[in-house]
């Protein structure tokens, strides 16, 4: 009996030892993303001389402050950068909303399959190992957001303009979307699969990409300021 | 005074509206202090390194070993059809067999213009120093690579169809880029087997200058991870798939709900085969113990 306990203890060691393999593995590899994929947005910012705003994970919540019980919250909010907004916005001031100037948004999704709107129960924990979406048939795509106001006014660009808007259509040309009520704003994007960020010359594309839309949107702005006045 | 200023050492200076400002603050934004960390150190560097180099920033096999030195902010007349002026570029490197003109703009500097690269070019060629040998420009920072591309094309086919001949043939590249890709090809030469110990010094002093100007100095690359053969990973392992049922469980609802238990009796009953616990049988062993 002594003998048949260490016998089981020992596999399933093996089997403990192999599955921590992966973990360490899988961490190491998330780093390694993270280390990537930051730096290219941070660089195609940069390239549009735009200045960082906001981020904030798409599908949970931040990890829980220091005194925050973590054991009450999902164990997803460990994982911040898997599906993750970062803005950026050239304005002088994040509460001066202004004609002429853009707010930017890359939303990060990792891993499509856990978006809310592909999950099983949206209101629950979702079972890592068991998404209605598998690894293989989920998506891992950038969609780069652009907010462009028509109106001059004093908000807060966060909450006067970017939070108040849905995600705009995603459009392979430009397409400006009038956002009235209270925002007073034209909304547009695109989408790309992440694995274009590892292309050579991924942050020139990528910005080229995004200058083009940027100046159709503030065109757009600035014709509707026109009728306005 | 770099190795001050990176140390926190060099205290503030005050300014002509007797304000002060942060030495720190005033080497990210003045390019003639970017131009001296930089190139103060350049000509230190061994022939292979000064060589390897500028054949990355200028993107051409040109030979650049033969540095003989290097004038920083030289003073050239241009002399235009209206007026003439001075003119003053960062650097000019001379090498035995070439010339190189450098204009450098911080990375929080103001951009770089056709117009002063035009002039650049021009002055320098018109003076004595404009010689036969062949002439290159190098704009290092603040330049779109759109913009890179279209102001050489312009000046190249200018310069080379001038009809004054002390302009037209000597100029043979004009190229331009961003500090990151020259942070890059300077963090590069740690890999490359080129750099001799008192090349890894000089370098290490550049990529600290490059620090203070928030350049990124730990390269991750895409193709690094991209082609990076990690261990084979999966969702399927035996770990994880016996005791998942429980182990996904929202801890605070396996807390809170008695039905959150069947996972783990089914999973017992699945990876031990054992018959599920029942109150029947419980009471069983207690008749039997006693």
């Amino acid at each position: 009996m002594a003998d048949q306990t260490t016998l089981i203890n020992k596999t399933n060691d093996n089997n403990e030892e192999d599955l921590f393999l992966q973990i360490r593995t899988a961490h190491r590899l998330l780093a390694a993303y993270y280390q990537r994929l930051l730096p290219t947005i941070e660089q195609i910012a940069n390239e549009l001389d735009l200045k960082f705003y906001s981020w904030i994970p798409s599908e949970f919540c931040t990890p829980c402050k220091f005194s925050t019980n973590i054991f009450d919250r999902w164990q997803w909010d460990l994982l911040p950068a898997n599906c993750t907004r970062y803005v950026f916005f050239n304005a002088e001031k994040k509460n001066d909303i202004r004609l002429g100037k853009y707010m930017v948004e890359f939303h990060v999704i990792s891993d499509s399959g856990i978006l809310t709107e592909n999950r099983k129960s949206p209101n629950n924990q979702p079972d890592a190992l068991d998404l209605a979406i598998s690894p293989e048939d989920a998506k891992s795509v950038l969609r780069v957001h652009l907010y462009a106001p028509y109106k001059t006014r004093e908000a807060f660009w966060y909450d006067g303009l970017f939070d108040p808007c849905s995600d705009p259509v995603l459009t392979h040309k430009p397409e400006a979307q009038k956002i009235s009520d209270n925002v007073h704003s034209f909304i547009s994007g695109f989408e790309i699969p992440l694995i274009e960020l590892s292309a050579e010359n991924s942050v020139e594309n990528v910005t080229e990409r995004i200058k083009i839309f940027r100046d159709h949107l503030l065109y757009a702005a600035e014709e509707e300021h026109k009728n306005q006045e | 005074m770099l190795k001050a200023v990176l140390h926190g050492k060099a205290g503030r200076v005050e300014q002509q509206d007797n304000e002060s400002v942060s030495w720190r603050q005033l080497f990210k934004s003045h390019e003639d202090l970017m131009t001296a960390a930089v190139f103060g150190r350049f000509s230190y560097l061994s022939a292979e390194v000064q060589n390897y180099l500028l054949q990355q920033w200028l993107g051409c096999d040109e030979d650049f070993s033969t540095f003989e030195h290097i004038e920083f902010w030289p003073t050239y007349q241009l002399t235009n059809d209206k007026q003439d002026c001075n003119v003053e570029p960062d650097l000019v490197l001379k090498f035995s067999h070439c010339n190189l003109i450098i204009e450098v703009k911080p990375p929080e500097g103001g951009n770089q213009y056709i117009d002063q690269w035009r002039n650049e070019i021009k002055s320098f060629l018109q003076s004595d120093e404009g010689t036969e040998k062949p002439l290159y420009f190098l704009a290092m920072g603040r330049v779109s690579e759109k913009d890179a591309h279209n102001w050489a094309n312009i000046l190249m086919t200018e310069f080379s169809s001038s009809s004054d001949e002390t302009l037209s043939g000597t100029l043979k590249r004009i190229s331009a880029l961003k500090w990151q890709p020259v942070a890059d090809s300077v963090i590069a030469l740690e890999k490359l087997d080129i750099a001799s110990k008192q090349d890894t010094r000089i370098i290490k002093d550049i990529i600290d200058a490059f620090e203070l100007y928030n350049l990124k100095t730990s390269r991750f690359l895409w193709p690094d991870l991209v082609e990076f053969k990690s261990n084979k990973l999966t969702l399927n392992h035996s770990c994880l798939i016996n005791k998942a049922e429980f182990l996904v469980t929202d801890s605070t609802t396996f807390a809170r709900d008695n039905n959150s238990w069947q996972p783990l009796i089914s999973v017992a009953t699945k990876q031990n085969k054992l018959t599920p616990l029942n109150m029947e049988l419980v009471s069983q062993w207690q008749i039997k113990q006693h």
